[in-house]
């Protein structure tokens, strides 16, 4: 059963890495997937003309696991530059936040005006780093969705592999167990997947809110 | 933030402290601004917690581009923790620090400021019209630490030496000497390891000429009670938490 990731109260900064260490798992589990499908492939060939159809289908899987792990660590690498770029725009906001109160409380100092200056160059800066927060996190989001899309077929294809396993006959319960081991991979990917998304979404939200905010 | 003028000729001290605004549990420190008429220097500008009222006092007296250079005396978080601030304010600023803690100090957040490392023997700071000088004061408490002397005004900004725990709102200036012995005793003992390097410090400073001793907390000393610090402070044994 999914979990549903409790986001309210974690900062967007926080959602960012946590993908990355989220889909670690991810890494693992397509790791274990394609030794899987190795095992498979060995009983297959053992299995000769009984489980002919076999073959093809943990090739597939196969290729599917080692493209999976090469999507996470690209999607690792990312989401560690968004949270850097995330806690940099942090930064220039909290100073910006904070020259602003100054700008708005110290209003008799003789050169409270000089912070304008200060002010405006912080909010292009800020600008700069939004417009890469959201790029990264469209990137993100796709990688994401690309892994989710190789799961849904990876589902169909381990349907199909239960059929091919029915005429392995003594092999059968070997290659069931196999399929049932890929499904279950399946399914624990798609979760973490799921999980990643929900956060990356809830920092998308944050970061959204806070731009929404300060034009107010 | 109490800001007080503490020497006002061709340039200008300025003492920032006693902060109402400081959130509870956080000790209060003083901050120096050094300005000449193109130039300024803040010395020890403080913790992150009280960036906005420093910034909104500085104010008062130069603009931000006014503030060029900044020193920090070590690298404890009530010196230099708003380094990440000033970094954003002050894009074209140097800061001044003891070569030891570069490593460390940049993990405040320093993208925009440079960096000038002060070799142990120490350093000038020059403001173009004024120059001052860094002094030793390694082990005082920091294993890396310097002091900012000005022959012209002759203050001493001396960082934790001279520092003392007191209640909020107090005076500026030491009047009574031996009433204040009390609330440094602690202080020095405690947070200074070393008798030998108190004793060169003490050494060293009764070479220059000092009008005033200006420590990071507590009040500064004036005229006369100069030289009763030092006598005080020479006698002292540090390094008390070793039985």
């Amino acid at each position: 059963m999914l979990q549903k990731v409790m986001l309210t109260k974690e900062a967007a900064f926080v959602s960012t890495t946590s993908v990355a260490a989220e889909l670690f798992v991810v890494a693992e589990v397509a790791r274990d997937m394609s030794i899987s499908v190795k095992n498979a492939k060995a009983i297959a060939n053992r299995a000769g003309a009984k489980a002919r159809g076999f073959s093809p289908i943990t090739d597939f899987i196969d290729e599917m696991s080692i493209e999976t792990m090469k999507l996470v660590n690209l999607i690792n690498h990312d989401s560690i530059e968004l949270s850097r770029i995330a806690i940099n725009e942090l930064r220039i906001r909290d100073a910006v936040s904070k020259f602003r109160v100054v700008s708005d409380t110290a209003t008799d100092a003789k050169y409270v005006s000089s912070l304008a200056d200060s002010i405006k160059r912080l909010k292009q800066l800020q600008e700069e780093e939004r417009v890469k927060l959201f790029g990264y996190a469209r990137k993100l989001k796709d990688l994401m969705d690309e892994i989710s899309q190789k799961m849904s077929v990876a589902n169909v294809i381990v349907s199909n592999s239960r059929i091919e396993a029915v005429n392995a006959e003594e092999y059968r319960s070997n290659l069931e167990s196999i399929a049932n081991d890929i499904e279950t991979a399946c399914a624990t990917i798609r979760e973490r997947v799921n999980s990643s998304q929900q956060r990356l979404e809830s920092a998308l939200q944050q970061w959204k809110g806070n731009g929404a905010d300060e034009s107010n | 933030m109490k800001a007080t003028n503490i020497y006002d000729q061709r340039h200008k001290w300025v003492v920032f402290g006693r902060d109402p605004e400081k959130p509870d549990g956080i000790i209060d420190t003083n901050q120096y601004l050094v300005r000449t008429d193109d130039r300024a220097l803040l010395l020890d500008p403080g913790g992150i917690e009280i960036f906005s009222s420093m910034l909104s006092a500085v104010l008062h007296h130069v603009s931000v581009d006014q503030i060029t250079d900044l020193f920090a005396s070590h690298q404890d978080p009530d010196i230099i923790s708003s380094l990440g601030l000033w970094d954003q304010a002050l894009p074209n600023g140097q800061l001044h620090a003891p070569w030891l803690w570069e490593g460390f100090i940049r993990h405040f957040g320093l993208n925009n400021i440079k960096y000038i490392p002060i070799p142990d023997q120490g350093s000038e700071i020059n403001l173009g019209s004024l120059k001052l000088v860094t002094i030793p004061a390694h082990y005082l408490h920091s294993s890396g630490n310097f002091h900012v002397y000005d022959p012209e005004a002759k203050i001493l900004m001396s960082g934790d030496v001279g520092a003392a725990l007191e209640p909020p709102g107090a005076d500026m200036y030491v009047d009574d000497f031996d009433e204040h012995i009390d609330k440094m005793k602690m202080f020095h003992q405690r947070w200074m390891p070393s008798n030998r390097a108190k004793n060169d410090w003490v050494r060293r400073v009764r070479d220059l000429d000092v009008e005033i001793i200006a420590p990071q907390h507590g009040r500064l000393f004036k005229g006369e009670n100069v030289a009763r610090f030092l006598d005080w402070l020479e006698e002292l044994q540090v390094g008390t938490a070793i039985a």
